[in-house]
């Protein structure tokens, strides 16, 4: 937030594009894309953990798969059950 | 999505699977190096699946050494790999290179001619035409200028009205358009002769205009002088005028033929037989040896250039040769019914070279002469046909 300047805001620039913060798009209940995310934690077929500059997506569900990993973004595809957040604090 | 799986191709991609303790730690070391992993995805909770680009792969394999996993390749698509495995394979494309180059040059050359809207010219006789100015068979289409050719021959030519040569593919078309001879009209002040057109017998002569030099009942030479320009009065002297007059005239058209009592007519008995030739220039190849099997046949021969679509020519030739057996059979006919055959046959002749049917029933006399002889009949069939034969000529 800090760095969402006025300026930037003024000029309607997304947030995400300036700064690492997360986008998360869900798509249905069965695909997740998470753009400038860190690194992946854990990955199973049941649980993946997903670091982002803000805090640790976790993912549950069934034959998760990760799709289409590039550099920043990263799909996630399978029958999802629940999504939540663990926040760090700096 | 297209764009990018055939890019995909071109580039070859491999689907590998990774095993170990530190998978996750394998994912984002990939991810730090910039390769991309694609359709990620665990199997029975050991080892992840996943498809990378051919040139990852050395990079790949130093993370797994790194990280501790195993790399196994399971599968590999695209064109690199496609080259590897027929690299032993020499001859095949060099053989490959050598039929396209083939391909190339032949087609910078012509052959085949097509010869569109020709009446009374012959093809022939446009193909000599043609050779003269530079359009033959295995000619560089380069060295052809059409404009120049088709001015040259539109100068040399007053039969030829038109003509258009189109090159397409191997194939050159030239569409001709020919000028019908317009009879030389003569004004109506100009001073001019009547002349005969054919041989004739005159039989009829109304003149409006002129001195007549023959009398009815005379027999004129094609290009003899009927009548004169020339009017003598009695006050005005002698003076040259356009002569005008209608000349009517006999011809006699007559023809000739013999036939025997006895005829053998051929009947197909339906069997054939059909053999091929390849031929290029002069040299033949026969696929098929010795002659027919039949004892009395027809040949038919045809022949026809090699093409692939419409356009593309090849200088090969396949002649086709069918033979027909034949069953000879012997006729005997009544004297009436030869002088009918005959008649016929010779009716349908004079039909073609003369038009008879053209003229008026009253201008026409049919005649028959029937000489028989020991073991046939001669027939002579005759019209007398009455028709204009007066053409004006001018004076020089």
């Amino acid at each position: 937030m800090r760095k969402y300047d006025k300026v930037s805001k003024f000029l309607e620039i997304p947030r995400e594009a300036i700064s690492d913060t997360p986008k998360i798009t869900i798509t249905g209940f069965d695909e997740i894309l998470i753009e400038n995310f860190k690194g992946i934690l854990e990955y199973e077929d049941y649980f993946t953990r997903i670091s982002t500059s803000l805090g640790i997506i976790n993912i549950n569900g069934f034959n998760l798969k990760l799709n289409q990993m590039t550099d920043d973004d990263i799909l996630v595809n399978g029958k999802i059950e629940n999504l939540d957040f663990e926040n760090i604090e700096n | 999505m297209l764009f990018k799986s055939l890019i995909l191709f071109l580039h070859g991609f491999l689907y590998i699977s990774i095993e170990g303790f530190f998978i996750e730690r394998f994912i984002n070391q990939c991810k730090l190096k910039n390769i991309i992993l694609q359709d990620l995805h665990i199997e029975n909770n050991s080892f992840i699946n996943a498809k990378i680009l051919q040139s990852d792969f050395r990079e790949i394999r130093h993370i797994a050494k790194k990280t501790k996993c195993k790399v196994k390749i399971n599968k590999k698509i695209g064109i690199p790999f496609i080259i590897n495995k027929y690299r032993k394979r020499k001859i095949f494309a060099i053989a490959f290179l050598v039929i396209a180059i083939f391909i190339l040059i032949i087609t910078n050359f012509i052959w085949n001619i097509e010869i569109l809207g020709n009446e009374k010219i012959s093809s022939e006789e446009i193909i000599e035409l043609m050779e003269k100015h530079g359009i033959s068979l295995g000619k560089r289409k380069k060295e052809i200028d059409i404009d120049k050719i088709i001015n040259s021959i539109r100068l040399e030519r007053e039969d030829i009205a038109w003509i258009g040569i189109e090159i397409k593919g191997t194939n050159a078309i030239i569409s001709i358009r020919e000028t019908t001879k317009m009879p030389e009209m003569i004004d109506k002040n100009e001073i001019c002769n009547i002349v005969a057109s054919e041989s004739a017998v005159i039989s009829k002569m109304i003149i409006q205009n002129g001195t007549p030099v023959v009398n009815v009942g005379d027999k004129v030479k094609k290009g003899d002088l009927i009548v004169e320009g020339v009017m003598e009065g009695k006050y005005t002297g002698k003076r040259q005028v356009h002569s005008e007059a209608t000349i009517l005239g006999k011809i006699c058209y007559e023809k000739t033929k013999s036939e025997k009592y006895v005829q053998f007519q051929k009947t197909e008995t339906g069997n054939k037989e059909n053999k091929k030739e390849f031929c290029i220039n002069n040299f033949k190849i026969n696929f098929n040896k010795g002659v027919s099997k039949f004892e009395n046949y027809d040949t038919i021969r045809s022949s026809k250039k090699l093409k692939i679509f419409n356009n593309f020519y090849f200088p090969i030739t396949i002649n086709e040769i069918a033979y027909i057996e034949i069953n000879e059979e012997e006729i005997d006919y009544t004297e009436d019914e030869l002088v009918k055959k005959i008649e016929k046959e010779l009716e349908n002749e004079m039909e073609s070279e003369f038009e008879i049917s053209k003229f008026d029933e009253s201008d026409k006399v049919k005649s028959i002469e029937v000489n028989t002889e020991e073991d046939g009949i001669t027939l002579k069939l005759i019209y007398e046909i009455q028709k204009e034969i007066g053409v004006e000529e001018k004076i020089n």
